[in-house]
């Protein structure tokens, strides 16, 4: 089977009860855009505020400087939630999605076996991939803006282009490691074997699984870009609450997307032979 | 412990954490984000407001006005930063955020005509500013210009003098002033606007004594040069060479230190450059220097004003196709100048008078209210005609020309009836209407004085003048009605006994 045919498996086959492991993040995510939204009140305030001022500083508390770094902030608590969160819910996502898959059923006591080596694989494979992104973000912060800027000229080029590799690296860097959860639930092994395994797998379906992974998060990868780009333009030209509802439609097409591709994954390497216990 | 109870203790853990979170400064700090807030929709509503082709009118400045009044709906006082100077930089934030709304209220209120909404304001701000000055300086400075929008000249002049006593000027921004330090020459203008030549005379030594006293103390470099340049400007008005030779030098020697000062050499410049010009019996030499300030200097507010005064010293020695020259240049290079190319034109006109070119004068004298009609020259401009014919005896043409000028007074009041010079050109008119003895427009203007500058030190004279007329044109009871007015409007005045002891004697 293709992989443009998992895609599209992927997307006939949602089920909420495969979601659910993936809710409590969005929750998460969601629920701190609320309380971002509510600076105004104490418990908004002693919540996000916080967080805003241990990642920003004093000025991710004033108005409406906090809705303009909201992005920012926001992609903080997106990368935590996801990181610890995903942990959790890639493993249990990998499995219901397997499980109804031919030849991918396993009983209840090995799943509970190999999920508990899937968690800390996961997170430890997530966590690596995140410091991986962020190294490379700053590298990418720092020297591509001022190289561009000599071929580019104006401003909103340079960082749309900036953007665009950061956003095309970060994702390479993530298909990376999408297959250690998928990998985990194969077999029982240490954590360090389904770690290997899992980043094997990786490169080796990454040409099947990377494009197909963009193409199920454009929609929020546009949110995106409009929100971290488009910031001042959305506080100056319409209001500043604006950023973020922009990036409460990103949260859950974000999640939706994340949904499609690890169960895209999971079928990808069930048709390449795998998920047979 | 029950299953629910357990499963219970996480979640009642974590709202009992959020709570204690929730007082540790979280709730000012939520308090400052919605001041923040509204001072921000605020401020947008009005810049939407006047993005529009027509300017706001009164009803949509209240609306406005309602938007920053939300501010301190939303963080009522008692302030923090009121009752103790040591409070953290958030209560005195907090409090600074309510001062800017009201302030910006105030501002609407006296553009919308209500300016006692404004003194209202003015004074609830001073009673919650309590200890913090920066709040209190603010209050006060909205006071000035509620009682300059109520046109009560004497409250304002008495409030200034009291900022001046109260709170020292700070360090003015790179290419800013500090509104402290202006305050005596907004005295000084605000005493000629009132009529009051010899009262303005009076506050320009009252200024060179206060700024003479802030040199007795410590200042930074940027603000000492800023006091010794208003200290010269002041001593070169007020006639006093040696004191602004004296100026001149140690400013020099300030702007040669700190070359951010540089921009303030013009001021140096023109300072001696005048002096010589009129020390001098030939003034060539120092108009010279006058007219280099322009090459020199030109993006500097005194290029126009050196070229203007190189004119004016030509025509105190009676130079005057040299004056004349002067005089061109200033309206051909500067014509947007609003401070002197009105001046020019008028002195362009006098000199074109001298130099017996009448219809040049005059031809001069009928544009300049049509070129600068926000200019207090403009008032002089008409008059100027009539006291030309009546100096040639030309009584007759002075008479026919009085419609035209007073024409000219009606179109400058239509413009703006309520201007910064609307008194003034009203004076005016009441001078041609007394001279026409034309009683029953005499009347009809006083009526429109009282109706626009009530409390104007110029409509308490011309009540005084008018009762006389009145008398004169056999109209008792208007007299005496308008000498009541004036005990009603102007009880402080030092003319009050004389105004009893006149309406005694007509039977009022």
């Amino acid at each position: 089977m293709r992989p443009w045919q998992c895609m599209m498996d992927a997307l006939r086959s949602f089920t909420w009860r495969s979601y659910v492991p993936l809710l409590p993040i969005l929750i998460a995510q969601l629920l701190y855009l609320v309380l971002a939204l509510n600076l105004g009140q104490a418990w908004g305030m002693a919540t996000a505020g916080a967080i805003g001022r241990w990642a920003v500083g004093p000025s991710a508390i004033n108005y409406p400087a906090s809705l303009e770094i909201l992005p920012l902030t926001s992609s903080y608590v997106e990368t935590w939630t996801f990181l610890i969160g995903g942990a959790f819910a890639l493993p249990l996502l990998a499995a219901a999605v397997r499980m109804t898959l031919p030849g991918g059923e396993m009983a209840a006591e090995e799943r509970s076996a190999r999920l508990r080596v899937a968690y800390p694989a996961t997170f430890l494979a997530l966590g690596a991939a995140f410091a991986v992104t962020l190294g490379w973000q700053d590298i990418v912060v720092r020297f591509l803006p001022r190289t561009l800027a000599s071929f580019l000229g104006q401003p909103f080029q340079v960082s749309l282009v900036t953007w665009t590799i950061s956003v095309l690296v970060g994702y390479a860097i993530i298909t990376a490691v999408v297959y250690v959860p998928i990998a985990a639930l194969d077999r029982r092994a240490g954590l360090g074997g389904t770690l290997r395994t899992g980043l094997q797998l990786g490169l080796r379906y990454f040409w099947k699984t990377y494009p197909l992974f963009l193409l199920l998060s454009l929609p929020a990868l546009a949110l995106q870009l409009v929100a971290q780009l488009g910031g001042s333009l959305l506080l100056v030209r319409t209001r500043p609450e604006n950023a973020a509802y922009v990036l409460f439609a990103y949260a859950v097409l974000s999640s939706v997307a994340t949904y499609f591709a690890w169960n895209m994954a999971t079928r990808i390497h069930h048709a390449a032979g795998g998920n047979r216990s | 412990m029950t299953a629910t109870a357990r499963r219970m203790r996480g979640p009642l853990l974590a709202a009992a954490v959020l709570l204690f979170v929730s007082g540790c400064g979280g709730q000012e700090r939520a308090a400052l984000f919605r001041a923040e807030r509204l001072l921000f929709q605020a401020g947008r509503a009005e810049a939407r407001a006047r993005l529009s082709p027509a300017p706001p009118d009164t009803a949509t400045l209240m609306r406005l006005r309602e938007e920053f009044l939300k501010v301190r709906r939303a963080v009522p006082g008692p302030y923090a930063a009121a009752k103790d100077s040591g409070a953290s930089q958030l209560s005195k934030d907090l409090l600074r955020a309510v001062a800017t709304a009201e302030a910006s209220a105030a501002r609407l209120a006296i553009n919308a005509r209500r300016p006692k909404l404004a003194l209202k304001a003015a004074e609830q701000l001073a009673a919650d500013a309590g200890e913090d000055s920066i709040t209190g300086r603010q209050a006060i400075f909205m006071k000035l210009a509620a009682y300059q929008g109520m046109r009560r000249f004497e409250d304002a002049i008495k409030t200034m003098k009291e900022i001046l006593s109260r709170y020292s000027p700070a360090t003015p921004p790179e290419n800013g002033q500090d509104p402290i330090l202006a305050l005596p020459e907004t005295i000084i203008s605000l005493r000629r606007n009132l009529g009051d030549e010899a009262g303005a005379t009076r506050e320009q030594r009252v200024a060179l004594e206060y700024y003479e006293s802030l040199l007795e103390r410590p200042l930074t470099p940027v603000l000492e040069a800023h006091v010794r340049a208003r200290l010269l400007k002041t001593a070169l008005e007020l006639d006093m060479p040696g004191k602004a030779y004296a100026q001149a030098d140690d400013l020099e020697r300030l702007i040669g230190a700190n070359p951010s000062l540089k921009p303030m050499m013009a001021g140096v410049a023109f300072a001696k450059a005048k002096m010589r010009a009129a020390m001098d019996r030939d003034p060539s030499e120092g108009a010279a220097l006058l007219e280099r300030i322009g090459t020199d200097y030109p993006g500097s507010p005194y290029a126009a004003r050196a070229l203007f005064e190189a004119g004016v010293e030509f025509e105190k020695k009676s130079r005057l196709p040299q004056a004349r020259d002067r005089y061109q240049a200033v309206l051909q290079r500067y014509p947007d100048n609003e401070d002197v190319a009105p001046l020019a034109m008028y002195r362009l006109a006098l000199v074109e008078e001298k130099m017996n070119d009448w219809a040049g004068a005059k031809a001069t004298l009928e544009d300049l209210p049509h070129r600068y009609p926000d200019s207090r020259i403009a008032a002089e401009a008409p008059i100027a005609v009539i006291q030309h014919y009546a100096r040639d005896n030309r009584k007759t043409a002075a008479r026919q020309y009085f419609p035209r000028a007073l024409d000219t007074y009606r179109g400058l009041l239509s413009r703006d009836s309520t201007g910064r010079y609307s008194a003034l050109h009203r004076l005016k008119m009441f001078q041609i209407l007394k001279a026409d003895e034309d009683s029953t427009g005499l009347y009809e203007l006083m009526d429109d004085m009282l109706r626009h500058d009530p409390r104007h030190p110029i409509t308490a004279g011309a009540l005084l003048e008018i009762s006389k007329e009145a008398d004169r044109f056999g109209n008792r009871a208007r007299a005496i009605g308008y000498l009541r007015r004036f005990l009603q409007d102007f009880p402080q005045s030092p003319m009050v006994a004389d105004v009893r002891r006149r309406l005694k004697s007509l039977g009022g």
